[in-house]
């Protein structure tokens, strides 16, 4: 999935490394995950066998360069539903928008789903400042999800098939100038 | 416009784009939990379109605060 200046692509094996190194940098509102390159391949090889479950590295266009990750998962194609999350970028990045637009593209353009969700630990305010800021609707009450063995509290986002046009226009339009911006 | 008239018109222009009251003092990114990364860039393309500039992708990182916004604004406008 291309967009204007950045791309999202399968990871793969040969991410494992990647993908340690950037959770345990940037990773502190996420689940801690593979600790190892090692550990990190075995969850990709086990990820590979899941159907309800994509895996993305944020790239760029210019020269494949990877930039972050982020994933959409419990794909459930009976209620054409799914989460998104996995969502982190190397520090300084600027693909936070044009990667919420291609998974958004992904869910409702590539595979037809109604509605897609997210949910933030509450702790990670720009996160959900940021889920906001795009146009998603937040559920009333904050979820109860489980992060790294705990129990803790996340704001769910939802964005629905009938919304998705008004959000798509919103990130476009930043993504583009963001494309713009990297060319010169 | 000098550097401290600079400053506050930074902080005004950010200030609108969160839907905050502007600040007296420096606005720093990590400090307020409205300024994410889409907010971020409204800010930056918004300067670009007021004050008829442009900033590189490599400089959006660096804007920080609105004190770091209108450092990287001035030489700009100076020219």
């Amino acid at each position: 999935m291309r967009g204007h200046a950045f791309a999202l692509r399968p990871v793969t094996t040969a991410d494992a490394a990647f993908i340690v190194d950037l959770r345990s940098a940037q990773g502190l509102f996420l689940n801690r995950g593979a600790r190892s390159e090692v550990a990190q391949r075995e969850w990709i090889e086990r990820y590979f066998e899941r159907s309800d479950d994509y895996y993305f590295v944020v790239c760029r266009n210019a020269d494949g360069e990877a930039e972050g990750l982020a994933g959409m998962y419990d794909v459930d194609d009976i209620a054409q539903d799914a989460e998104w999350g996995r969502f982190i970028l190397r520090s300084g990045s600027s693909a936070a928008v044009e990667t919420a637009l291609l998974v958004y593209r992904c869910a409702f353009d590539a595979m037809g789903l109604q509605r897609i969700h997210c949910r933030t630990l509450i702790d990670n305010v720009q996160v959900v400042a940021f889920h906001d800021s795009c146009g998603l609707a937040r559920r009333d009450r904050p979820v109860v999800i489980e992060h790294d063995g705990q129990q803790c509290e996340a704001i769910e986002h939802r964005l629905s098939r009938a919304g998705w046009p008004a959000v798509r226009e919103r990130l476009d339009r930043v993504a583009s100038r963001v494309a713009a911006a990297s060319r010169r | 416009m000098n550097a401290a008239d600079l400053e506050v018109e930074v902080r005004r222009l950010v200030a609108l784009i969160l839907k905050l009251p502007a600040d007296a003092t420096d606005m720093r990114r990590s400090d307020v939990a409205e300024w994410d990364s889409l907010k971020h860039m409204e800010i930056v393309f918004a300067l670009e379109d007021r004050y008829h500039v442009q900033f590189d992708e490599s400089e959006f990182a660096a804007m920080t605060s609105s004190s770091a916004i209108a450092a990287l604004l001035q030489p700009r406008l100076e020219t």
